[in-house]
């Protein structure tokens, strides 16, 4: 696992405790709660600066690392170990480093979690299945080196066996979890034998390219109706009852007829994609996805900057589909991109690029969020300091002005001040930034969607957010009927 | 009457006619039965503590999460930044502040108490730590320690004189806490019993009532003045609601008669000035109030804030005069209650072991403990000779440091 870092401190925090990850480690200094140490056992965290226990907690309500609260934390950080593991009343001086970046850390399973992680639980749980679909009997443990190489000729995955194996062994908490899913998916489809369980490979890659091949039709599709496969299918194993050919995989020319022989085949139970999700309770629902054209739907809650100094301004969506979607320059500056990763209740669902947003914006009002040129001008603008005029007017608009500043964030800190923003304001965020116009560019892409959502009619608001919701979900009209684990 | 979570102010039993009307004058009855029952040795629900006066107050003990052992002053409950300390080295990040006595003395906290083996969370006044004395006073041995303004003292060939002089340092808990988590740890009258060591002097702060003995005629006087109070309780009863209902720190409120009552009478008492007539009570609380607005309307800048202030100023006093027969009850009720809690206090002052003076320009001066505290129902009242106790923090302690 991971050790703790700066840049971690400044995400997002998903346990509730505060709005980063700063936040977190506050609350387990305040508290006197033990964590994991990077070099081995668990140890009481008190702090070996005076007031940064104070710092941290100012941090941990803003995200990013541009931010003021965080970019005080930094010089503290980088220069020595102001913080000190305690164990029997004994302390030594620490840096981040010596923390491992556990799950309250953002550690956890899913797409928090490395993406080798990710890849190989995904390819334990391929693995696990094809061993119990073998078996006659539920697993209870990791499978024997005989049980494995029994279904060697079963399981196609990109990551090896001994990799997984090793993995497994150092994390023994996933064991419990992988083991629960496949006996869950056994209960479902045991009784058809002979699947053959992929998990990347030449199988994926198979899919992946039909996939492309539609999503790029233009005779269907003025433009691609995804961004990525994720969002046609977020299964992240499939399993195949080998007696289908490749014609027959490939033979679907649009997304309605590809979505429809698949649920076919998932009735038959000769082909299934599975998202997974590492079990968080001690039984194991299994639930289809998108197999009817019903789909569930969401509200506009809001939209606002939790503060004026971060890049991001967030979006809210209440109803069948709660998620959060953070909204900002994801390029660390080096290049200018604008994207919006949207976050559920449970589970991240990836980030998506500022177009697709645009294209369902355009699609419910007609109008995009913008256009190429006028992304490439804002850029250019950005990055030359010449963006501050029509910064400042846009952030002046009554459409804007108080979700921007931080006013409407309900969560602000007691003692928030609310900026009077202006051209001053803004060069000199501008300025302050190692890579200029990162923070103006982001902020400013941050307001057009602001300024968007809050001119529309109420109508419109929900149906965008409907649309950004499924979407984000992989719940979109013409996305695939998938099974996903919980 | 306070029922605290965490014990950081305790109420006069006097006063409670003022913090809670007609239902904190009862309580006080209340308070007062039991204590005639204490007295007369029948049975009984509530218990004494003698109130010592120790500084700081410290907290620690085993922490609820980690097990690890910590000291604090109250800070370690705080709800931001708790200062909780494990280690000397964070008493310098935590109290870096604070003055070279207290940070010296958590550490020594930090280094002894460790050895109690405590498996909760306690508070206690600490009583010393390398400043015990040997001195003669009117001719006899003594060991002698001044924690705050009282000089404590125990003859030298006693045995609490004996081991005292072999600690480092000495404490007396009064408090423990329950619960998962510091900051929202629920506080409990009195410590569980710990072994002393060497090195730590552990104090009871239990008052000794098996030992009291009170004659027949104190009793039943005593008896009497409860159900006088009683009956003035009912009498004043409204009054008494009245006068709470319009106490405040906001608005309107703020500036009313009844807001200044507590303040009043804190001001005589710190003055020396012990509750005497009614009529004459009445009148000096007319002055103070008529000074305090006038303190306040002298600061004024607009005319028309002046005028509404001089009107609220105007109505006070009419209500004053008004309601003087209400007010002259109020007044003996206030009086009666001191009475009661005077009488109380007179038995159990000669209990304690230890000797205590106050330091004067004459030398010492022989003191009564500084106070008790009655645990009766999940409350806990203080009962305080006031005007004693001011005098020896306002003149005395000030003149000798």
């Amino acid at each position: 696992m991971a050790n703790l870092s700066l840049r971690d401190l400044a995400e997002p925090d998903r346990t509730g405790v505060g709005v980063s990850r700063a936040a977190v480690l506050a609350d387990v200094i305040k508290k006197g709660t033990p964590i994991q140490l990077s070099t081995g056992g668990k140890a009481v965290i008190t702090i070996g600066v005076a007031g940064l226990d104070k710092l941290l907690e100012e941090a941990g309500q803003v995200v990013g690392r541009d931010s003021p609260a965080q970019a005080r934390l930094e010089p503290i950080f980088s220069r020595k170990k102001p913080l000190q593991a305690v164990k029997n009343n004994s302390a030594t001086d620490i840096g981040l480093s010596a923390i491992e970046k556990t799950d309250m850390f953002g550690s956890s399973g899913g797409s928090g979690a490395g993406a080798r992680e990710t890849a190989l639980a995904e390819s334990a749980v391929a693995w696990f299945s094809a061993v119990r679909f073998k078996g006659g009997r539920d697993l209870t443990d990791m499978p024997s080196d005989s049980d494995f190489a029994s279904v060697a000729s079963l399981v196609d995955t990109d990551k090896t066996l001994d990799d997984i194996k090793e993995y497994l062994d150092n994390n023994e908490a996933w064991i419990i979890s992988i083991t629960k899913t496949a006996n869950r998916l056994w209960k479902e489809f045991g009784k058809v034998n002979g699947f053959k369980w992929h998990r990347g490979g030449k199988f994926v890659a198979m899919l992946n390219d039909h996939f492309k091949k539609i999503n790029n039709d233009k005779d269907y599709y003025d433009h691609p109706p995804f961004a990525n496969l994720n969002k046609w299918s977020p299964a992240d194993i499939w399993a195949c009852e080998c007696s289908v050919t490749k014609d027959e995989l490939t033979a679907a020319t649009s997304f309605q007829s590809y979505n429809s022989y698949l649920k076919e085949m998932i009735d038959k139970k000769i082909l299934f994609g599975i998202s997974l999700k590492k079990a968080a309770s001690s039984s194991i629902n299994l639930s289809p996805m998108n197999y009817t054209r019903t789909r569930p739907t969401a509200k506009f809650k809001g939209i606002w900057s939790k503060s004026f100094d971060s890049l991001d301004v967030w979006m809210y969506t209440s109803g069948g589909i709660p998620i959060e979607i953070q909204f900002r320059d994801t390029s660390g500056g080096s290049d200018l991109t604008w994207q919006g990763e949207a976050i559920g209740t449970a589970a991240k669902h990836g980030k998506i690029g500022g177009g697709v947003y645009s294209k369902i914006i355009e699609e419910v009002t007609g109008s995009p969020l913008y256009t190429d040129a006028d992304f490439q001008t804002i850029k250019t603008k950005a990055r030359g300091n010449q963006l501050t005029d029509d910064f400042v007017s846009l952030a002046n608009k009554s459409t804007v002005k108080e979700y921007v500043s931080g006013q409407k964030n309900p969560n602000k800190p007691a003692n928030y001040q609310v900026p009077d923003i202006n051209a001053e304001l803004v060069e000199y965020h501008f300025n302050r930034t190692q890579h200029k116009g990162q923070w103006v560019f982001s902020k400013y892409m941050g307001m057009l969607l602001i300024d968007a959502m809050n001119s529309m009619s109420v109508s419109e608001q929900n149906k965008v957010s409907k649309l950004i919701a499924q979407y984000a979900t992989s719940q979109h009209t013409l996305s695939a009927p998938f099974l996903k684990t919980s | 009457m306070a029922n605290v979570t965490q014990l950081k102010h305790l109420e006069h039993i006097e006063d409670e006619i003022l913090n809670h009307g007609s239902a904190g004058c009862m309580a006080s009855v209340s308070a007062m039965q039991e204590l005639l029952r204490m007295l007369g040795k029948k049975p009984s629900s509530g218990y004494m503590q003698t109130k010592w006066d120790g500084a700081p107050s410290v907290v620690c003990g085993k922490h609820p999460v980690n097990g690890m052992f910590f000291v604090g002053t109250k800070s370690v409950f705080n709800k931001t930044d708790p200062k909780i300390c494990y280690t000397q080295n964070d008493v310098d990040i935590h109290y870096g502040d604070a003055s070279p006595d207290l940070k010296s003395k958590l550490k020594m906290c930090i280094q002894y108490f460790p050895s109690l083996n405590m498996d909760t969370v306690c508070q206690g006044d600490l009583l010393f730590t390398s400043d015990v004395k040997a001195e003669d006073i009117e001719g006899e041995k003594l060991y002698t320690f001044k924690p705050n303004a009282i000089t404590y003292a125990i003859p030298v060939d006693h045995p609490i004189g004996i081991s005292l002089k072999k600690a480092k340092i000495g404490i007396v808990f009064h408090t423990s806490y329950s619960g998962n988590d510091v900051a929202t740890m629920t506080a409990k009258a009195g410590a569980p019993r710990m072994k002393p060591t060497a090195d730590v002097f552990l104090v009871d702060n239990d008052t000794p009532m098996d030992d009291i003995s009170v004659d027949k005629s104190t009793l039943s006087k005593f008896e009497q003045n409860i159900s006088q109070v009683e009956t003035l309780c009912k009498q004043s009863a409204d009054f008494l609601d009245h006068l709470v209902e319009n106490m405040g720190t906001t608005g309107d409120k703020k500036f009313h008669v009844a807001s200044y009552l507590k303040q009043f009478f804190n001001a005589e008492i710190r003055g020396g000035k012990s509750i005497g007539s009614a009529q004459a009570t009445l009148k000096a609380l007319g002055g103070f109030y008529h000074e305090k607005m006038m303190a306040i309307i002298d600061k004024l800048k607009s005319d028309k804030t002046i005028m509404v202030r001089r009107q609220q100023m105007y109505e006070g006093i009419q209500y004053l005069e008004d309601n003087a027969d209400k007010f002259t009850a109020m007044l003996t009720l206030y009086t009666k209650i001191i009475e009661c809690k005077d009488l109380v206090m007179a038995q159990l002052d000669h209990l304690e072991t230890f000797r205590t003076y106050v330091q004067s320009d004459k030398g010492y001066k022989v003191t009564n403990p500084e106070g008790y505290v009655l645990h009766h129902n999940g409350d806990m009242i203080k009962l305080v000779n006031r005007i004693e106790f001011s005098y020896i923090n306002f003149t005395l302690a000030k003149a000798w440091k």
